[in-house]
């Protein structure tokens, strides 16, 4: 089985995040792979050690991207791709994906395995818009996965009143929710290794990515600022004895938020 | 938790830095009576190196002025459990310090010989003594550093840094010192050559003495009194693995390989390399790091290779020319004291840099032990070497 | 002018709250608004959908779209799409509108904004604020070329006014065949009477803090007694104490309720991404610095088994 993961490096949305002027500051953040990626990944990885084939990783970002791809190496993918994108600010997920179709026109795979959104945009929008540019069919949303071999796979999407069950032929297109699996650490020895997998790279003139399809230009949709949300207003506080703390806040609640009336 | 306190209008004593060793600071003048004293942090106790450090503690130094100073902060740590009623889970284990080389086993002899000169107990091993002690190291020829031989020193062991953070604080605080996180000190007014108050983002209170007491930070504080110290602040970075199988009894370092490692009671391994090359005040963690760490543990402890990384980190070290503190007034300026330099190897030295600075505050002058240790040995020439005993973090 | 056709949803042979939200939002722009109503035996919908305002109903009604399906779905929008001669479609942002909103953008040659919590609609010009990097920071966007508007809306944020059904105008879509490499083999229907989460507007949750499945088994019945959902924090599901269905949070269930109970849960940022939306957060824990503290309306410090038989016993008074 040959699995595609694309990964995204994102800002590690654990840390504090803040915003000056409408845009996000730089200066303190950190770099991650986008955590539903890490899920993809190891799906993938469990199928080829499952089944045998080789996960092959692909990312579109600046050079500083190559160390998300690197650790990816060291958890165990086989390869990489590192489509070298320097001014990745004002690209949709439209744009994306239509640079990432152009990746992977006239490459060999059976799956695409990605995850369900990223971490950063929480747009979940890419992977089946590329699912339709490849003409692929696509089951987002997974919980679990079974039967897999070359042809086909079964996969229980999350959907919203039920686990729906579904049979996939290859190639397709999954997308994962996060409670799959647990990704691995990346051990002594694959850290070490990962610099010995090949890490092909592609600048964007050569798949005929033109500053047109990129970039602002290329979007269909574009951010105009960046806000912390509203903060809630203060709330109240109350310690002591439960009985009294409790028949406390329910009549605040009954009066002032008007519960049960 | 602690207690939150209102900032008084006037301290008798201003500690910036809520490290370990401005908190054993507080602590230790308390103990000399000197009880209105405030500790400001600007985030919160630990923040900084003394939460970060991989907690190895030895004193196998190689000046005489290093040996008795860091012999004298393990003799204290020693007692420190009992003395503060905290539970510092402090293990003696022994501690190796690698060669790799001709040169380097010519040196570590050498140390072995001021060492015990000077009642500290270390000797030299040879490969297959090192093998008896850690019997899955590879003393073999293949790698490209073979061990040559060993610096081992029993008395070097581990501790729990939060613990003696905590331990210290609270010893300070039931003495009536007054801690105060998420206190910046923004500024220090000298008025007539002596100290008169500092500014903080809660205020600004008056004080006779203030003490710079905030490692990785100390070129910063020492601005805001116009002094220049030759103080180049550096990432550190470290990592600890998942638990693994008890497995190693002590603390390896290897100068060579750069890197070092030991295992805490909980299985994990708590490793650290040397510093980043270049000087900066960001704390992050690389892959660079990772991966140079992988590459030479796997030299020396092949079966680690299926150990996975759990967390990395970074922090800030204040790096010396000699890689020796100062701790030391500033004549420049009445009231203003100077504790810092303490690099990668600081974490082993809180309880007698804060004994001693804390002597040092009370007699207004400097014990003897400390004195090696003044601001202007490097004018006069007095340098403190310790670089071949101190370059690899820990 | 600006046209906008509606995606409806449907659960157990009713129209979900979530549409009937985007209807009472459309209405009150004044912008003609078309639903297309896609299910099996789903055409006596159509009524309560023309009373909130439709239009048309584009309808397909065919045992084989019982199950959503991508394939099925997006051809069916598109059709409804081109004969309404629509230029927006507005998705509700659940699992259906997830996976249909950006194939049915692409397959238009056009971008998608999803998750959306505020909108703005000026004829063609549309600006949206949706929160992104775990809530933690709400981005404002816009369309930036011509074309097709694809929208997803969280539910929640718009009110559904109460409105009688009137006869529809129904536009009959032809059924079109679904993925031949996709097959829906069964549907794990998790049948039960509880309140869904994302449908209610009482939640109470349990976290870490009732310290285990008896833990919960306590508190469900505050929630049977509110008619609540029964949440529960990543937590308390990881260790099986209560299926994952009943996640709240980012990884969860997103929810708005009008109530938040949140019993026990310390507030990990997953869990307040998905839930710092509700109106009015009730916490109780027993660790003062716990971070759900900083978005409780009414906080009680204090321990959940003594707090929630003094609700029960409180709210069974009031309710008297
Ligand atoms: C990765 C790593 C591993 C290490 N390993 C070891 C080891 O194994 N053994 C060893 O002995 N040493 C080790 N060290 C070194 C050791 O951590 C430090 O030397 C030691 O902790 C310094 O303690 P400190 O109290 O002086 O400073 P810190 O613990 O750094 O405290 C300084 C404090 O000052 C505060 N501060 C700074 N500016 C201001 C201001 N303007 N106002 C208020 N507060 C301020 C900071 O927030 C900080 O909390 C290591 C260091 C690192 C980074």
């Amino acid at each position: 089985m040959e699995i595609i993961v694309p990964i995204k490096q994102v800002p590690d949305v654990a840390l504090n995040i803040k915003v000056k002027d409408g845009a996000v500051i730089e200066e303190g953040l950190s770099y991650v792979i986008s955590s539903w990626d890490e899920t993809a990944l190891e799906a993938a990885l469990q199928i080829t050690e499952d089944i045998g084939g080789e996960v092959t990783l692909l990312t579109i970002g600046p050079e500083k991207a190559a160390e998300s791809l690197r650790k990816g190496l060291a958890m165990g993918a086989h390869k990489a791709i590192h489509v070298k994108y320097y001014d990745a600010k004002q690209t949709d997920s439209f744009a994306y994906a239509k640079i990432l179709q152009k990746v992977l026109e006239g490459r060999e795979y059976d799956l695409i395995l990605a995850g369900r959104q990223s971490q950063d945009t929480d747009a979940g929008l890419t992977a089946p818009m590329l699912a339709e540019f490849l003409d692929l069919p696509q089951v987002t949303n997974i919980i679990r996965f079974s039967n897999v071999s070359n042809q086909n796979m079964t996969l229980y999407r999350k959907g919203d009143h039920a686990t729906e069950v579904l049979e996939m032929e290859l190639p397709g297109v999954v997308t994962v929710h996060d409670t799959l699996n647990e990704p691995r650490l990346a051990s002594m020895r694959g850290i070490m290794m990962a610099k010995k997998k090949p890490l092909e790279e592609i600048e964007l003139e050569a798949i005929g990515i033109t500053s047109e399809m990129s970039g602002l230009e290329g979007s269909m949709t574009e951010v105009l600022h960046y806000d912390k949300p509203e903060s809630r207003k203060e709330g109240k506080n109350f310690e002591g004895d439960e009985k009294d703390t409790v028949k406390q806040a329910l009549d605040l609640l009954i009066s002032e938020a008007k519960f049960l009336v | 938790m602690w207690n939150n306190h209102e900032l008084k209008k006037n301290y008798d004593v201003v500690i910036i830095g809520g490290g370990a060793h401005g908190l054993a600071t507080a602590y230790y003048l308390a103990k000399l009576g000197i009880t209105n004293v405030a500790v400001m942090e600007q985030k919160f106790i630990g923040y900084g190196g003394s939460g970060r450090n991989t907690a190895i503690l030895r004193s196998n130094y190689r000046t005489e002025e290093g040996i008795k100073f860091y012999d004298q902060s393990l003799s204290l740590y020693e007692d420190l459990a009992g003395e503060l009623d905290f539970n510092l889970m402090f293990s003696r284990q022994g501690h190796f310090t690698l060669g790799h080389s001709t040169a380097a086993v010519s040196g570590l002899v050498t140390r072995a010989e001021n060492n015990k000169a000077l009642g500290v107990d270390s000797y030299f091993l040879d490969p297959l003594e090192i093998k008896k002690m850690l019997p899955e190291i590879d003393i073999s020829d293949h790698p490209r550093f073979p061990v040559h031989g060993a610096l081992y020193h029993p008395p070097g062991g581990i501790i729990r840094h939060d613990a003696v953070v905590w331990a210290y604080a609270r010893g300070a605080e039931r003495k009536g010192a007054q801690i105060h996180q998420l206190t910046e000190v923004q500024d220090i007014l000298v008025e007539n050559g002596k100290v008169s108050s500092v500014v903080t983002n809660r205020g600004t209170v008056s004080c006779n003495t203030v003490i710079s007491v905030v490692a990785g930070w100390s070129s910063e504080v020492c601005k805001k009194v116009n002094i220049k110290l030759p103080f180049v602040t550096h990432p550190l970075q470290a990592l600890v693995t998942q638990s693994y199988k008890p497995w190693l009894n002590h603390v390896v370092v290897s100068g060579t390989l750069h890197i070092y490692l030991s295992q805490t009671d909980r299985g994990e391994l708590v490793c650290g390399n040397g510093i980043d090359t270049y000087p900066h005040y960001g704390m992050r963690s690389t892959l660079g790091f990772l991966e140079s760490y992988a590459a030479h543990v796997l030299e020396l402890f092949p079966v680690l290779h299926n150990v996975a990384v759990q967390r990395q980190w970074a922090g800030l070290c204040d790096m010396t020319p000699d890689y020796s503190p100062i701790i030391s007034p500033i004549d420049e300026i009445n009231g203003f004291y100077v504790n810092g330099g303490w690099g990668t190897y600081g974490f082993k030295a809180s309880p007698a840099s804060g004994y001693n600075t804390a002597q040092m505050v009370a007699n207004g002058k400097a014990p003897k032990m400390i004195e090696p240790f003044r601001y202007n040995r490097f004018v006069e020439n007095r340098l403190v070497g310790e670089k071949a005993a101190a370059s690899v973090g820990s | 002018m600006s046209k906008i056709l509606i995606v409806a949803e449907v659960k157990n042979g009713e129209i979900k709250k979530n549409t009937l939200e985007l209807l009472s939002f459309s209405k009150t722009q004044g912008i003609e608004t078309g639903v297309v109503l896609i299910g099996s035996e789903v055409t006596e919908l159509a009524d309560i959908l023309a009373g909130q305002g439709a239009s048309k109903v584009y309808l397909a009604d065919d045992s084989s779209l019982e199950i959503y399906n991508t394939e099925q779905y997006t051809a069916l929008v598109t059709d409804a799409l081109q004969q309404s001669e629509s230029n927006q479609v507005w998705l509700s942002s659940s699992e259906l509108g997830r996976d249909l909103c950006p194939r049915l953008a692409a397959r238009h040659g056009v971008g998608a904004l999803s998750d959306v919590t505020q909108l703005e609609v000026n004829g063609d010009q549309v600006t949206a604020q949706r929160p992104c990097m775990s809530t933690k920071i709400i981005q404002k966007c816009q369309f930036s070329k011509d074309g097709l508007r694809v929208i997803t809306i969280r539910s929640g944020f718009f009110n559904a006014e109460e409105t009688t059904p009137v006869s529809a105008n129904i536009v009959s879509l032809s059924i079109p065949a679904g993925h031949a490499k996709l097959k829906v083999k069964e549907v794990k229907v998790e049948v039960s009477d509880e309140v869904e989460l994302n449908e209610a507007s009482i939640i109470v949750s349990a976290g870490r803090g009732v310290g285990g499945a008896e833990g919960c088994d306590f508190v469900k019945p505050l929630a049977n007694d509110l008619g609540a959902a029964f949440g529960a924090s990543r937590a308390v599901c990881d260790a099986g104490w209560l299926p994952h269905k009943h996640q709240v949070g980012q990884t969860g269930t997103m929810v708005t309720p009008d109530f938040y109970f949140a019993m026990g849960i310390s507030g990990a940022i997953q869990h307040l991404a998905g839930m710092s939306g509700s109106k009015v957060i009730v916490a109780v824990n027993k660790d003062p610095d716990a971070p759900i503290f900083k978005v409780a309306d009414y906080g009680i410090v204090g321990d959940l088994f003594k707090a929630v038989p003094v609700f029960r016993e409180e709210v069974s008074k009031i309710k008297d």
